[in-house]
């Protein structure tokens, strides 16, 4: 849709960094940052069920390759 | 014949007399179409037939106050999509069309006749609500306890089996022609996160995702990530 912006989120966690080719439609960069939070969050959840630790990062580009907006979350947990 | 879809995935599980089948015909009183995105019912309507779904796929829904919208259940064709509108009346959500719907429509009182005047068809008709029950339970423990990969890799294992008890599958591949948007609010995930697990997916030949239409490529290797048991969608046929 002509007018309606395009995002693109990287991810990238331990193991591996996956680029996102196709991107989603979303309102603004507003939206974007919470699509990228609410992301993390969840991925964080998988994470913390595999890995005792781990760094997770959510990289938001627009249609001009520029960085939007960048997500990072890292956890771990150690005996005390 | 209307029912034909309907009468395929309750003869699945049980036998349909020819009389059954006809009475379940003769129930629906017309046909309306409805366009791609539509309501078909509305949250707090008190309708006075429940819906058919003859061909399409149409999502069950609640909209939170922040606007949030959580799918409840997908039905494809055979599924009644609010049987149990016949006793509950009022609606506590929302019934969109995913794709263009084509719904018989079965007036309450003919539902009522039915049930009346023959039992075992009811019984069995109480069985398609138990089961969309059941769905719902596992949706519950996928969304609570599985990891959001084996949720999206059970939801794809079960819409297969689904689709091949009322024919709809071809092979391995059933049509499943909705966003990742939409996928996204049925498994409660952000979208960038479903974007993810879907190219993971891709990635480890489990499945592809074309033109609406999915292919499991492995299903024995993504019933393994999912732990999936299809004990819940009733795969037996006995006398009910």
């Amino acid at each position: 849709v002509a007018g309606v912006p395009r995002y693109f989120f990287h991810i990238g966690d331990c193991e591996r960094l996956i680029t996102d080719d196709e991107g989603l439609e979303l309102i603004d960069t507003a939206e974007a940052k919470q699509q990228a939070m609410r992301a993390i969050g969840e991925m964080v959840r998988d994470g913390t069920a595999k890995a005792c630790s781990g760094v997770i990062t959510v990289e938001v580009f627009d249609t001009s390759g520029t960085l939007r907006f960048r997500a990072k979350a890292s956890f771990s947990g150690e005996l005390a | 014949m209307l029912v034909k879809l309907l009468t395929r995935k309750l003869n699945f599980r049980d036998s349909v007399s020819q009389t059954e089948q006809a009475a379940l015909e003769a129930a629906v009183a017309r046909t309306e179409d409805y366009a791609a995105r539509s309501d078909i019912i509305r949250e707090g309507e008190r309708p006075s037939a429940s819906s058919l779904l003859i061909e399409g796929m149409a999502a069950r829904y609640t909209i939170l106050p922040d606007g949030a919208r959580q799918i409840t259940a997908i039905h494809i064709g055979g599924d009644f999509v609010d049987l149990h509108s016949f006793l509950i009346k009022k609606m506590d959500h929302g019934v969109l069309a995913l794709t263009p719907c084509r719904i018989a429509k079965v007036p309450h009182e003919n539902l009522r006749e039915l049930s009346e005047r023959h039992p075992h068809l009811s019984r069995l008709l109480w069985l398609s609500t138990l089961i969309d029950a059941a769905i719902f339970r596992q949706w519950l423990v996928a969304m609570g306890r599985r990891s959001a990969e084996a949720q999206m890799a059970h939801f794809f294992c079960e819409l297969l089996l689904r689709h091949r008890i009322t024919g709809i599958a071809l092979g391995d591949s059933f049509p499943l022609p909705i966003t990742q948007g939409e996928l996204a609010d049925a498994l409660g995930l952000s979208a960038v996160h479903v974007n993810r697990l879907l190219k993971e997916l891709r990635a480890s030949g489990l499945i592809a995702w074309r033109e609406g239409v999915l292919s499991i490529l492995d299903f024995g290797g993504l019933g393994d990530l999912a732990g999936f048991d299809p004990t819940y969608l009733v795969l037996d046929r006995a006398p009910r």
